[in-house]
């Protein structure tokens, strides 16, 4: 049965490497280089990492700030503001597609990094993820520094955010590996080749050869490998994702 | 000064920024309208002059005795909504003894050709009759506006001062009367915005008509002067620069608001001859004002913002007040993002959706509901959501198959780990590369798929599934099977996702309970059906209304794998929607059938709480 789920990527890397005809003697390493020489990919490469590591990171930043008004501190609307987030989460992303791509047209952002990342940097899930982990944390320590007479500010920066390293990166990687898997807005946010993410790109590349097989499954084993590397590194971060969210 | 007295200042304030920014803001438009106005009366002066004013015989300018005689007719000539002056080179003609214009000023008219501001007047340059040569200057000085606000409106600025100055008063007593003055406060502020908003749109209707009634004018007065002209009316179109002149019926003598080809245009009528006319038609100013409300409504919703803040933190503890604060400073960045990203785009979509909107037409004509008639008279629209549905059909089957999975590799051995390991892989893997996989395996004469069911038809049992007609299929080609095609591969991405979570939530599941119910004599299917399953409930319960919504918007495999074929078999919402947009350039149908989803998504969601809950009580 596990069989069964990893062979459809064996077959992938099988058919890179071998070629369409299933003669297992020869190994043909070239389809490689000739598929990625067939388009920019180390550009699409570089567009997808700046993508997926400026919005991760500026997800950790809006959420960790968010996911703690929420858990530690109390003002008026507070449950009722946090409902209006999460409804957030029921609206289809189509939905708001064709408006936010005509505002960064307005704004000039067209085809640029700062549109493709600007509309993607607060995840509502990321801030109910880390609300969460605050929540399930004691709050001695930052009561104690409370009575000394810190500021939010301080309490934040000093006693919560040290605390917090493992929440930051379960939430860092989750962000990184879904932005890199992220294909319709920068389907739709960006237009030239070399603005293109390795998704986009390498749906374009099945467009333009499509039916070279070992072509298509070096492109898509190059998009793979590195999520299967973060995969392999951050195993844990990814199952603690899941556990917060239970 | 005590905390109350700083409250009442502060709202005092906020009072009086929110009367006075509006009233600013409409001044400075109308003020450019204004000289937007003088600007277009200007260069319409100076074509007209360029029309009817003989040249000198020597050459080199218009005849000056006949220049003096038309600018002063023309400075004279009631209705206009400008006073002008008109210089023959430096010196001026209709008022003798006004200051001569500088030279400098007309040195850099020459170099310019354009119509500039010199501080109190539009100054446009007078070119000669060939309009080769800068000869001299029109100057148009816009008229006194009179009031600056209308009277409605400032019935409504005193009613919104009453009305603030009310609940100001009202602060700080106790029984917080304060409460209810703020809400009439609200309602004038929101009637003084809308008074505002009016002011601003008649002020640029009233431009809009000034101009083309001075223009149209101009256009009588020359032709009354030079005859020939009536016979080519083409040749007045210096008179309306910025205007476009067509062949039209009488239209009576005012200016009035017309719809040509789907855009708002402010339209008059001159006559050339007896049953002859043309009419000027423009881009009315107003048709531009709509951001204008959202501006003067926030301004002045600044005062009963101010009220409330003050109201509250007088009313709120200083630990209160401060947490508030910070809470706000930290949800800042997130809150305007929102705001920004999603609540803007959210309006502007339900906007669009009463619009027919294309970014490559200029008309975007209000059709109001229209859009959605016709979307839900559409049977291609219907049968798009019913496969949206059909194809969510997986996600009971992926999580029931995902359950079982997760209570058979509980373990903690190696093997279980492995696999629980392997099995999550497709969930972090791109999806457009697990679609370029599976197209390829689903291949029907080279494909993985078919070779290994091949295999498996070699046995007896195969064979008579062959019989049956399921020999070689055509998986992704065949509209039948197309759409089962990538809900098997939909199951196959998200089964280890699906069966982490159950993972998890198992082990959340204190042993005790379990172990409980061994002691009292409960076989494993019983362990399972009374104790596992309701704790497991809620997790249920997220997996499948999460995995629904995630279903009804698959998009990436769909445009790759099958891309909507064939014959539309796996047109699903979000690809028709796709489509509709990028494709056919036609972003308000677009939002008409995201709407659409939208309200199915949430009707999906409900009917799954509601069904999931009853199984509750019952159980």
């Amino acid at each position: 049965m596990a069989l069964l789920m990893v062979a459809p990527f064996l077959y992938m890397v099988a058919t890179a490497l071998l070629g369409e005809g299933d003669t297992l003697r020869r190994v043909h390493p070239e389809n490689f280089a000739a598929a990625l020489a067939a388009a920019p990919f180390g550009r699409f490469f570089l567009n997808s990492a700046i993508f997926s590591v400026a919005v991760a990171l500026g997800q950790v930043l809006t959420s960790t700030t968010a996911a703690y008004a929420f858990a530690r501190l109390r003002f008026p609307g507070r449950d009722r503001v946090f409902t209006l987030y999460l409804s957030a989460l029921m609206l289809p992303v189509v939905l708001l597609l064709v408006p936010r791509f005509l505002l960064i047209s307005a704004l000039g952002w067209a085809d640029t990094y700062q549109g493709l990342i600007s509309t993607e940097l607060v995840s509502v899930s990321g801030i109910f993820l880390l609300r969460q982990f605050f929540l399930a944390i004691p709050r001695d320590l930052e009561d104690a520094a409370r009575l000394e007479g810190a500021g939010e500010w301080t309490v934040f920066r000093r006693v919560v955010l040290p605390q917090s390293g493992p929440a930051l990166a379960t939430l860092g990687v989750l962000a990184l590996a879904d932005q890199w898997k992220s294909f319709f807005w920068p389907l739709v946010a960006t237009s030239s080749a070399d603005m293109q993410v390795l998704e986009v790109g390498i749906a374009r590349l099945h467009g333009a050869y499509d039916l070279n097989w070992p072509y298509q499954m070096a492109a898509a084993t190059a998009a793979v490998v590195p999520m299967m590397v973060l995969y392999w590194v951050a195993h844990k971060y990814f199952m603690r994702g899941i556990q917060l969210r239970v | 000064m005590t905390a109350r007295a700083r409250g009442r200042w502060a709202a005092l304030v906020a009072l009086a920024a929110a009367t006075l920014l509006p009233l600013t803001a409409a001044r400075r438009v109308r003020a450019r309208w204004d000289r937007g106005l003088a600007a277009r009366d200007a260069s319409a002066a100076a074509g007209y002059l360029a029309i009817v004013t003989p040249m000198a015989r020597s050459g080199g300018g218009y005849d000056l005795p006949q220049l003096l005689i038309r600018a002063r007719a023309l400075a004279g000539l009631p209705g206009l909504a400008v006073d002008f002056e008109i210089y023959d080179r430096t010196a001026p003609l209709v008022h003798a003894t006004a200051p001569p214009l500088l030279p400098a000023v007309l040195e850099q008219l020459r170099r310019e050709v354009a119509v500039r501001w010199t501080g109190e007047a539009m100054l446009a340059p007078l070119l000669d009759r060939d309009g080769w040569d800068v000869v001299g200057a029109v100057a148009a000085q816009p008229q006194g506006a009179g009031w600056p606000v209308s009277p409605w409106s400032f019935a409504a600025l005193l009613l919104f001062v009453a009305a603030g100055v009310q609940a100001v008063r009202a602060m700080g007593v106790t029984g917080e009367p304060w409460r209810q003055a703020l809400g009439r406060y609200g309602a004038a502020a929101g009637l003084f915005g809308v008074a505002m908003f009016a002011d601003v749109r008649l002020a640029g209707r009233g431009a809009t008509d000034q101009w083309l009634s001075d223009a149209r004018l101009l256009m009588q007065e020359a032709m009354a002067r030079v005859p020939e002209t009536r016979a080519a009316p083409a040749s007045l179109a210096p008179i309306a620069r910025g205007a476009e002149l067509a062949p039209a019926d009488s239209l009576g003598s005012g200016v009035v608001r017309r719809d040509v080809a789907g855009l708002v245009r402010a339209v008059v009528a001159v006559r050339l001859g007896p049953g002859r006319w043309v009419e000027l038609r423009a881009r009315p100013l107003e048709a531009g004002t709509a951001p204008w409300l959202a501006v003067v409504l926030g301004l002045a919703a600044l005062g009963p913002l101010g009220a409330l803040l003050a109201g509250w933190s007088l009313a709120a503890s200083p630990r209160q007040r401060r947490e508030t604060v910070a809470a706000w400073g930290f949800l800042a960045p997130s809150a305007l993002h929102l705001v920004a990203f999603t609540v803007g785009p959210l309006l502007f979509a339900l906007y669009l959706s009463v619009h027919r909107f294309s970014p490559v037409e200029p008309a975007r004509p209000l059709i109001g509901l229209a859009g959605y008639a016709q979307a839900l008279g559409n049977p291609l629209v219907w049968a798009a959501l019913g496969r949206t549905l059909l194809y969510a059909c997986y996600v009971p089957v992926s999580v029931a198959l995902a359950l079982a999975l997760a209570l058979l590799l509980r373990g903690r051995s190696r093997g279980a780990r492995l696999a629980r390991t392997l099995f999550f892989l497709p969930a972090v893997s791109s999806v457009v590369a697990v679609a370029l996989v599976w197209r390829w395996m689903y291949q029907p004469d080279v494909g993985l798929v078919n070779h290994l069911l091949g295999h498996l038809l070699g046995h007896p049992f195969g064979q008579l599934l062959t019989r049956a007609g399921l020999g070689r299929v055509d998986w992704v080609g065949d509209p039948a099977i197309a759409l089962i095609a990538v809900m098997i591969v939909s199951v196959w991405t998200q089964l280890g996702y699906q069966m982490a979570v159950f993972h998890a939530g198992l082990e959340s599941i204190p042993r005790a309970y379990v172990d409980a119910a061994r002691v009292d004599g409960a076989n494993a299917w019983q362990r399972f059906r009374r104790v596992t399953l309701p704790l497991l409930r809620p997790v249920i319960l997220f997996v499948l209304v999460t995995g629904i919504l995630g279903a009804c918007q698959v998009f990436a495999l769909v445009a790759v794998l099958t891309g909507g074929g064939p014959v539309s078999a796996t047109d699903v919402a979000v690809y028709r929607i796709y489509r509709t947009a990028w494709e056919q350039l036609q972003f308000g149908d677009a939002s008409v059938l995201s709407v659409l989803l939208f309200v199915l998504l949430l009707a999906a969601t409900r009917a799954q709480l509601k069904l999931l809950d009853r199984r509750v009580e019952h159980a």
